[in-house]
């Protein structure tokens, strides 16, 4: 009976919580990280929500609802520590949403970024990141956006969006920025973001209290990187050509012109793509195949005939040759840029392995530069939305 | 001997044991060790490691099926003689105190890297030792049972692993197949061999305690064959889903696949429930060897208890492990260099001069007659069987 | 200081539980094994706890196999 008694007087010492216990309201929750290198240091914003502006039950007060911190240091870690100067918690990584890179961070090197993340026990790897054009990582994480309270929710739901419906964005998490950094064979790219508009007005509560929010956030164009500094950007259409070739697109918009300054719509529903390597002659070729399928959903011309198969043949022909040319300008930039975005090495290494051996350290260089590269594209148009011909005149 | 040597575990019990304990930790550190040589073949490493340790269960079947149910000290000591037969065993015993270290050892870097990095190292193999030695002094019965109630949960755990991770696989993180050659694949295959397969000769001490008096082949077969398709299978969905750069990487990649599980936005963030599953089976595997120590012990030193040896013994342990891994980068050096040849010394060489002792050497009658216990009776009767073929 | 007390006074409840019943059952052979490991494991866990460097078991395995080297030759 005694003993029994004694151990459950043990077990009770077991009750008053574990070591590494971290209550709901120690918790710092970080949404978005932006990093800027300055004067020889890394600076780190961290955008953390602030809990009583976005609860439900809580009266709302006027403070954001998110605050930003910001702690200097020779490395992320201890700009990260030295936020607790100034904030009340500790951060907590575990939420984190987007990883805001700044441009001159990018261009000066990722890797010791990526590393710190990826050694990190407490962040996951399926935020995204994405690299601030043309400003610093800090303005960026310093806006009031409207429709969603957390900014860094809103860009992070406005990436995976995009990547789905609009295409030159890619929604990059960090296990793929991992993998594409350890190849040889392919470069990271990251999409950009900019901040169109003034940031002094974007911190303001007046940013949302307008119609037309004077300052928002525009991801615009893909960063293309060599091994692990940022060389250059690509602009709408060669991003859109990026993103079809690496089979990310998946929904898309294509103009076709059918008279003088007169588009037709054309809504892409499906895209696949496959990339093929053959070794001709000891020379490298790529066989890029891409199996589109779309739909009219705009009709502008009123001399384009719906009902007859002709036509659709017609623009199927032209949709064709519009996305070879977002696909051709978007190789061409890379091959400017001696960058191989699209993993053409990579796929290389796949299928012939004996021969990237041999030229796997002169690929950068040399042979992704005079790469041939062919298209072999298949385009087919399904439906014209739920009318053909409209009677309007 | 421990008062409870009329215990008995059915040899499904026995089957369940050695499956767990084959899994043991290397579903923890396999992915890393096997991506680190073989890169993007890993999963063929992890084949040839299970072919191989097959091979080894048939060994260790061998020696259990002539042991007849008699305690490996004791047909060794018959065979060997007092000191010569106390020296083997205790070399063997020896082994299974550092596998132990080893498993201990990962089991707390584990908890201190991913979960609780603030708790000293302590105070984790503290608690997983009381726990252990609260499980060995409720006798083998017991948690064999325990096992057997949790191989279900282990296996639905591991199901749901595999089946979430479906949506992700990438087919080309496969390729290209072969394309370093042979020679990674077998630097991989050592120590995943070792690890998994050769450490479970402490089988051969939880023989005595199967009821029955049948042939234990199949069983032994069988718990090497589950443990090895699920060590490949993880290896396999860790090169398919995350690909061999980040296998490589990170130390723990199946944490990391229990992380990336994500259905639909709502069945997410699962991870310490997935830890579950390993935390059952290195707890099992560090009780078997930890029961291989205790009852070796009190064998060779021919006690009638082994119970009170639990306590001294856990904290001997104790230190050793928080000794012995200073940081982890000593550590993973000497596990994947230096340990594999040791395994293969102690728990591979070992067993077979058992084995070749076993069928070829007649047992000397013992020293002192009063001595054994009653289940030593048989012996005398079982010589004229000795030259039948297995 | 405190982490030596502790230290004993687990081997002291290590002794309580066991040591009674072994006396009481005339297993003075048992009796023997158990306080020798006792001694070995209450000595090694204070000088633990006092943070003296301890000898690395490990380091055993690797003199044992000085031989292999890196090990990647095959």
């Amino acid at each position: 009976m005694l003993y029994k008694f004694a151990i459950s007087m043990l077990c009770l010492l077991m009750l008053t919580g574990c070591w590494s216990r971290r209550e709901l309201n120690e918790l710092l929750i970080v949404l978005g990280v932006g990093v800027d290198w300055e004067d020889g240091h890394y600076l780190v914003s961290f955008q953390v929500v602030n809990p009583s502006e976005i609860s439900n039950q809580q009266k709302r007060g006027d403070r954001p609802p998110s605050t930003l911190f910001q702690g200097r240091g020779k490395t992320l870690f201890e700009a990260a520590r030295a936020v607790t100067a100034e904030a009340p918690r500790k951060v907590y990584a575990g939420h984190l949403q987007i990883y805001v890179i700044g441009e001159e961070a990018a261009r000066r090197g990722i890797n010791e970024i990526i590393d710190n993340v990826a050694r990190d026990n407490e962040a996951r790897m399926d935020f995204n990141i994405i690299v601030a054009k043309g400003t610093k990582a800090e303005n960026v994480l310093k806006l009031y956006t409207p429709v969603e309270k957390l900014p860094s929710y809103s860009m992070q739901q406005s990436l995976q969006t995009s990547e789905k419906n609009w295409a030159p964005t890619i929604a990059v998490t960090l296990d793929e920025a991992i993998n594409k950094l350890s190849s040889q064979g392919s470069e990271i790219a990251l999409t950009g973001i900019r901040v169109i508009g003034s940031p002094a007005i974007g911190e303001t509560k007046q940013n949302v209290e307008k119609f037309l929010p004077p300052s928002r956030f525009r991801y615009s164009g893909i960063a293309a990187f060599k091994e692990d500094r940022l060389i250059g950007w690509l602009n709408e259409k060669e991003s859109r050509g990026y993103t079809d070739i690496t089979n990310n697109l998946d929904s898309t918009s294509i103009a076709v012109p059918c008279g003088e300054q007169r588009y037709l719509g054309v809504e892409v529903t499906s895209s696949d793509s496959k990339i093929k390597t053959k070794v001709v002659n000891g020379n490298p070729e790529v066989e890029v195949s891409i199996r589109t399928e779309g739909n009219i959903v705009e009709r502008t011309c009123t001399d384009v005939d719906l009902s007859d198969p002709a036509t659709i043949k017609k623009l199927e022909g032209q949709t064709k040759q519009a996305i070879l040319g977002n696909v051709e300008a978007a190789v061409q930039r890379a091959k400017e840029l001696k960058s191989d975005i699209f993993g053409f090495g990579t796929q290389l290494e796949k299928e012939h392995p004996a021969y990237w051996n041999q030229v796997k350290d002169q690929w950068r260089e040399e042979y992704f530069p005079q790469l041939k590269v062919t298209y072999k594209i298949k385009m087919f148009i399904r439906d014209t939305g739920t009318i053909e011909n409209s009677t309007i005149r | 001997m421990s008062i409870y040597s009329n215990a008995k575990i059915s040899v499904r019990q026995f089957a369940i044991l050695i499956m767990i304990g084959t899994v043991g930790d290397s579903i923890l550190i396999m992915p890393t060790i096997t991506a680190a040589s073989s890169k993007q073949d890993a999963w063929l490493s992890m084949l040839l490691a299970f072919f191989a340790g097959i091979l080894t269960g048939g060994i260790f079947a061998a020696i259990a099926n002539r042991l007849q149910r008699v305690s490996l000290y004791e047909a060794i000591r018959q065979r060997l003689g007092l000191w010569f037969g106390g020296f083997f065993f205790l070399l063997f015993i020896f082994s299974s105190f550092m596998c132990i270290l080893t498993l201990l050892s990962e089991m707390s870097q584990f908890m201190t890297t991913q979960l609780m990095p603030e708790t000293p190292v302590n105070a984790i193999i503290l608690f997983f030792g009381a726990v252990i030695i609260i499980a060995y002094r409720y006798g083998i019965e017991a948690y064999a049972r325990m096992g057997e109630i949790l191989f279900p949960v282990m296996m639905g755990l591991f199901v749901l692993l595999v089946v979430l991770l479906m949506p992700q696989i990438k087919w080309p993180n496969m390729l290209p197949i072969m394309a370093r050659g042979f020679l990674p694949i077998i630097n991989g295959a050592l120590p995943a061999y070792c690890t998994g397969f050769v450490e479970m000769a402490v089988l051969l001490m939880l023989v005595p305690y199967v009821e029955g008096n049948g042939k234990l082949t199949k069983h032994i077969l069988k718990g090497f064959i589950v443990g090895g398709i699920i060590l490949f299978l993880i290896v396999l969905i860790s090169v398919l889903v995350l690909g061999p750069a980040l296998m490589e990487t990170k130390y723990y990649p199946t944490f990391v696949l229990a992380q990336k599980i994500m259905i639909g936005h709502f069945l997410e963030r699962i991870e310490a429930v997935m830890a579950f599953l390993w935390v059952i089976t290195v707890f099992y595997k560090t009780l078997i060897h930890f029961f291989t120590l205790t009852t070796g012990l009190a064998q060779v030193f021919r006690l009638k208890e082994s119970k009170m040896l639990t306590i001294p013994l856990g904290m001997i342990l104790l230190v050793c492990t928080v000794v012995g891994t200073p940081n982890i980068t000593t550590y993973n050096q000497i596990l994947i260099d230096y340990y594999p040849w040791f395994d293969l010394t102690f728990f591979l060489v070992l067993p077979l001069i058992m084995l070749f002792l076993i069928i070829a050497v007649k047992q000397k009658p013992p020293k002192v007659q009063g001595q054994q216990p009653q289940g030593q009776q048989p012996q005398g009767q079982q010589q004229p069987q000795q030259p039948q073929k297995n | 200081m405190t982490s030596v007390l502790a230290v004993l006074a687990l081997a002291a409840g290590a002794f309580w539980l066991e040591a009674p019943g072994l006396i009481r059952r005339q297993q003075f052979r048992e009796l023997s094994a158990f306080l020798v490991l006792l001694l070995i494991g209450t000595v090694l866990y204070s000088l633990l706890m006092l943070q003296l460097s301890l000898p690395n078991p490990f380091m055993l395995v690797k003199w044992m196999f000085r031989w292999m080297g890196t090990a990647k030759s095959f």
